[in-house]
């Protein structure tokens, strides 16, 4: 049996793949949570994808590694990911979460970021690059644990919701970038990723480049037509 | 508590307290920089572990520099009076361990460059701050409030220079936390306590990070997290 067989859980709901992790060490299921996405990269009727079951993880000997890993891959991804937080989450776990698209959490959800031995946590960077000095200052030097609410507010998760309601909130919000023209979902993507690092000029550069390229697609064209018809465009990717 | 110019400091188990104390709204005279820069020259020789810096009274934090020495500034002297005021916003950022600000009461101009500079801000209900330089004539806070928060929220403060209370800089993300102005110092020495518990070497390495973090690329400040993880991890090995 392999590991993602025991550790994660695959549901599909249209074009939203949900992940949800069975109790366990955070590295057995981060190494899951990179087999599982990488599956899901190849195929091309999944547009987004939900990955629950953050929360209550001890780290694992490998966490620190296969963070990593996960990390480069919602980085480096063709999909766009929906985190749902509940329980306590720390360590690798929040080191791969922060490099998730849009985090939603359960009113019960917890987060911290403590390093240990001398060391910063291995999100310190990703936290002041995400929340500004402010939001990583109080997270990161305090060790204190934030509620969701204070999470919410440092700018960590975008919303917070009923823990009964958690899972069917995060599919809405996938599903509805899943409903996204894929290519336009894909360019703002990146263009989030790399405009603070690339400064105004190259970034609007970059921009106007992946506009001069959208407008041409069939999926825009199709936009237009649609919204002079009056009805809804399907989008194909194209 | 011994006299520091106007600016009062003592240690209390391994948490240090500056108290800037120049009624009525504690204004930042030469004398009181040169008695915040003496306590933290102190707190370092005496290995303290964690700062709260506030103002005396129940008016002000702090009311910003003293209009009459910045009257009596020249163009050949101008410079000399900014080194003097970077000098303590240098100083509470090299300080190894967190300097919290328990904002008590008006926290503009220079008092709120102070104030920012500090790594964590806890108010009470009476907090104001106020980036008033637009208001005087003046620029002051902008490189703090850009690398503090997002920049729509920096414009917003910088551009009208409006007064923003407790609530809505907690909301902001610029306080922490809010309580009563009567258990302000408290709760700011609770914050520094828990600081003070945790292990100094990880705390420092977690603060330099974040200072320099803003300054480069989110690859790089990866990069250096990752030796000091490593560094971490060797001092650490037995």
């Amino acid at each position: 049996m392999s590991a993602a067989a025991v550790d994660l859980a695959a549901t599909r709901h249209g074009a939203v793949a949900v992940l949800a992790g069975a109790p366990g060490p955070a590295d057995r299921w981060l190494r899951a949570l990179a087999d599982a996405l990488a599956s899901l990269e190849a195929d091309r009727s999944v547009r987004a994808v939900v990955v629950a079951g953050w929360g209550d993880r001890p780290s694992g000997g490998e966490g620190a590694a296969v963070a990593d890993e996960v990390r480069r891959r919602f980085r480096e991804g063709r999909l766009p990911v929906v985190a749902a937080l509940d329980g306590h989450v720390g360590g690798p776990a929040l080191a791969a979460v922060l490099e998730t698209d849009v985090r939603i959490a359960a009113e019960t959800a917890r987060v911290a970021a403590a390093g240990i031995d001398g060391a910063p946590a291995r999100c310190v960077a990703r936290l002041v690059h995400l929340l500004g000095e402010a939001g990583a200052r109080d997270v990161a030097l305090t060790g204190r644990t934030l509620d969701a609410r204070d999470a919410r507010r440092v700018g960590l998760v975008s919303r917070v919701v009923p823990a009964a309601s958690l899972l069917e909130e995060a599919r809405a919000a996938a599903g509805t970038i899943a409903s996204r023209a894929p290519l336009a979902v894909a360019a703002a993507r990146r263009a989030v990723r790399q405009a603070r690092d690339l400064g105004p000029a190259a970034a609007l550069a970059m921009e106007h480049d992946l506009f001069a390229r959208l407008v041409e697609t069939r999926d825009h064209k199709a936009a237009v037509a649609a919204f002079f018809a009056g009805t809804r465009p399907v989008f194909r990717g194209e | 508590m011994r006299g520091g110019g106007e600016a009062c400091w003592r240690i209390e188990r391994e948490v240090g307290y500056v108290v800037l104390d120049n009624p009525p709204m504690n204004v930042l005279t030469d004398a009181l920089r040169g008695g915040i820069l003496e306590a933290f020259e102190h707190f370092e020789r005496d290995r303290v572990r964690a700062v709260v810096v506030t103002g005396a009274g129940e008016r002000a934090f702090c009311g910003g520099a003293d209009l009459r020495e910045e009257a009596g500034l020249a163009p050949e002297t101008v410079g000399d009076f900014q080194r003097r005021a970077e000098a303590v916003g240098d100083a509470i950022r090299a300080f190894a361990g967190p300097v919290i600000a328990a904002v008590n009461g008006w926290a503009m101009g220079g008092g709120l460059t102070l104030a920012l500079w500090c790594d964590v801000r806890i108010g009470s209900t009476a907090a104001r701050l106020g980036a008033v330089g637009v208001k005087v004539g003046l620029i002051a806070s902008n490189v703090q409030l850009r690398r503090l928060l997002p920049e729509g929220r920096a414009r917003d403060a910088l551009l009208t220079g409006r007064t923003l209370d407790a609530g809505e800089a907690y909301r902001m993300g610029l306080l922490s936390a809010v309580v009563p102005p009567g258990r302000l110092l408290a709760e700011a020495g609770l914050w520094a306590a828990r600081a003070a518990a945790l292990d100094p070497d990880t705390v420092a390495a977690t603060k330099r990070l974040i200072n320099g973090a803003l300054d480069v690329t989110l690859e790089e400040a990866e990069a250096q997290e990752r030796r000091a993880v490593g560094e971490g991890a060797a001092a650490a090995a037995p």
